[in-house]
């Protein structure tokens, strides 16, 4: 754990004692044990960091790389230089949503708690398969063409 | 003769009445169409074959005595995101440019078995994403009161078609305001229905826990009397809701005495135009002399609207259209070398900025590392918002509010800041939100004389109460029956 190692860096700093190599294994489980009972996680403060650290340098060149990539979409550099004054503006803007106290708020994915909505499971006709490839821009022995995948 | 001060309702019991075949109205509405829709582009597919001949089996049906539904006969016009069978469906989009679907979405069904006579398809922002048509792969739509300026949007053809006497009455889709906006803007009358009361089998996706599709007409009688055919649950959209049809019976005489109608005073506040706010207030003291208790509150949790709003939108957007990949439909960018080529090339050739904007973002909120700090935040203040309804309606049947902080403004205007152009969702996007239902009716005019609309919201399956009380407002005042030049000249 990181945070242990720097705080038993930093112990050992502030007191000027050095914790020799028998007791090492021994003072880190110490900490470790005391993060647990805090509930302190190394993944939460990791992703705390990362989103602190958007608040400061706001949407860089690598971040707009990587949501191209994400998004499977190549800008041109005019379009990433106005996609990144964009979201920069957009994202200072949905930060006021931190003004709110949601500790305790269930998340709302959907206006009704809705879940399981099965129709009965009865066979009924479906597409025909020429009428779905009618709108394939290319099409081979019934089925969508794409290019080679596997070489 | 001239029909344009017709409703769909008063022309459908025209065509029971003989005093015109449903051929006849359909043919004078697509001479009306070829001359009024160059200065409009209302329109991305006119089907005029189509719809002659749906008229003709339509009133040979009438004629053998059938019984099809109150507005047998009429023509209307359908919102480009809505699918029908072998007819484009574009988006508004490059990507669509030639899909034709193999199917009909469930309200085109619905309307087909009504009688409905379909003319053609209505200009939008493409996939929706837009306040004002102008992000549409087919060009902007123009207002007919002033065609320097937007029709709003998305479903700024679907407004303006009907406001500049092009359709009787039309559908467009509601995902943050896109059917109450464009109505505000083009003087006409519409309903952002609750969620889940109408079917989305058949609606292109943008984002799927939000989207609605609802009618425009004339007056809020033709959307009711629409909303009352495509309404009711459908088996093939698991979040159709189970429940009849939505029920009008009664609403429209429009008793509204005792009803409480309340005034969200922080709506009234700061960024809301005075030209729109002064029709807007007059319109509240109509419903209090009509006999409504007006009783002021705060919903204070709707400034946190916009923002939750775009991270949820854009997030289920970058979802749903991860569809779009040049292999199944649409536009393919050719001689890729491979399949990851075909993806991108595709993707970015045909999507505008405004579509790549939003599933970027949408793709930063729910990737690893920052979907805790902004999507399920967005999630959560989503709730909050829903919260806030419930208990505004503990105190009132319904509430009033404006429908957008400013009167139509010029094409081009706010097309360059994006987050400008967010903020003009301030007074609709919150309704989506929580899923609840929205009208949007005119009741005035603001500067340049451009019309202006206000908001009747209440909570889920509310809709016949919401009608009653826009019938009621209809019935005593004309900012419904005011006609632009295009109304007063048109051949229909």
């Amino acid at each position: 754990m990181i945070m242990a190692e720097n705080l038993k860096r930093y112990l050992s700093e502030a007191t000027g004692i050095e914790i020799g190599e028998d007791k090492n294994a021994f003072v880190l489980d110490r900490i470790e044990a005391l993060l647990d009972y805090i509930g302190y996680s190394e993944d939460e403060a990791e992703e705390q960091q990362q989103v602190a650290d958007i608040r400061i340098t706001g949407v860089d060149d690598n971040l707009i790389k990587y949501l191209e990539e994400l998004s499977r979409l190549t800008l041109v550099p005019d379009e990433e230089e106005r996609a990144k004054g964009e979201l920069n503006k957009i994202l200072d803007y949905i930060d006021m949503l931190n003004e709110l106290d949601t500790d305790d708020v269930e998340p709302m994915s959907h206006p009704f708690d809705y879940t399981n909505n099965f129709r009965e499971d009865d066979v009924v006709p479906s597409s025909q398969r020429e009428d779905i490839l009618v709108n394939a821009p290319q099409q081979k022995d019934g089925c969508f063409k794409v290019p080679t995948t596997v070489e | 003769m001239s029909f344009n001060n017709k409703t769909a309702l008063e022309l459908g019991q025209m065509i029971k009445n003989r005093e015109i075949s449903s051929v006849e109205l359909t043919r004078a509405f697509i001479d009306n169409i070829e001359k009024t829709d160059k200065d409009i582009n209302a329109f991305i597919t006119v089907d005029a074959e189509g719809a002659l001949k749906t008229a003709e089996d339509v009133q040979a049906r009438i004629d053998a005595g059938e019984h099809l539904s109150a507005l047998a006969g009429v023509p209307m016009a359908i919102k480009d995101n809505i699918c029908t069978k072998g007819m484009l469906t574009s988006c508004g989009s490059k990507m669509l440019y030639n899909f034709k679907p193999p199917y009909n979405a469930t309200v085109a069904d619905r309307l087909y078995s009504a009688g409905a006579v379909v003319l053609g398809k209505l200009n939008m922002d493409e996939f929706a994403m837009g306040g004002s048509t102008e992000t549409s792969y087919f060009g902007a739509a123009r207002n007919p009161w002033d065609t320097e300026r937007v029709t709003g949007g998305s479903s700024g053809g679907s407004a303006a078609s009907v406001a500049s006497g092009e359709a009787v009455y039309s559908l467009g889709s509601d995902t943050g305001g896109s059917i109450r906006q464009p109505c505000s803007f083009c003087g006409v009358s519409g309903i952002k229905p609750t969620y889940g009361a109408v079917s989305r089998y058949g609606l292109v996706a943008f984002a799927s826990s939000l989207d609605q599709i609802g009618p425009i007409g004339r007056d809020i009688k033709d959307c009711a009397q629409v909303l009352s055919i495509i309404s009711g649950h459908d088996a093939k959209d698991s979040t159709s809701i189970k429940t009849a049809s939505l029920d009008f019976g009664g609403c429209f005489e429009g008793d509204i005495k005792g009803m409480t109608i309340g005034v969200p005073v922080n709506y009234f506040g700061d960024g809301l135009d005075e030209d729109v706010k002064e029709p807007v207030l007059k319109a509240i003291d109509t419903f209090k002399s009509l006999g409504a208790n007006i009783t002021e509150l705060e919903i204070k949790i709707t400034d946190y609207a916009i923002p939750t709003y775009y991270v949820l939108a854009c997030a289920e957007a970058s979802s749903n259209l991860s569809r779009y990949d040049g292999i199944k439909y649409g536009y393919r960018r050719k001689d890729c070398e491979n399949l990851l080529d075909v993806y991108y090339t595709s993707r970015s050739d045909a999507f505008g900025m405004e579509v790549k904007r939003r599933i970027m973002l949408g793709s930063f909120v729910l990737s690893s590392g920052y979907y805790d700090a902004y999507y399920n935040k967005a999630l959560k203040v989503r709730r909050l918002i829903k919260n806030s309804f419930d208990d505004a309606f503990e105190k009132c049947d319904m509430i009033i509010s404006p429908v957008a902080p400013t009167v139509a403004y010029k094409i081009g205007e706010n097309s360059s800041d994006p987050l400008k152009m967010y903020l003009g969702d301030i007074y609709t996007v919150s309704v989506n939100l929580a899923g609840i239902p929205g009208v949007s009716i005119p009741c005035g005019f603001g500067a340049n004389n451009m019309p202006v609309g206000m908001q009747l919201i209440g909570k889920s399956f509310s809709e016949p109460k919401l009608v009653k009380a826009a019938a009621a407002f209809q019935n005593a005042t004309d900012f419904h029956k005011m006609q632009n030049k295009y109304m007063k000249g048109g051949r229909a």
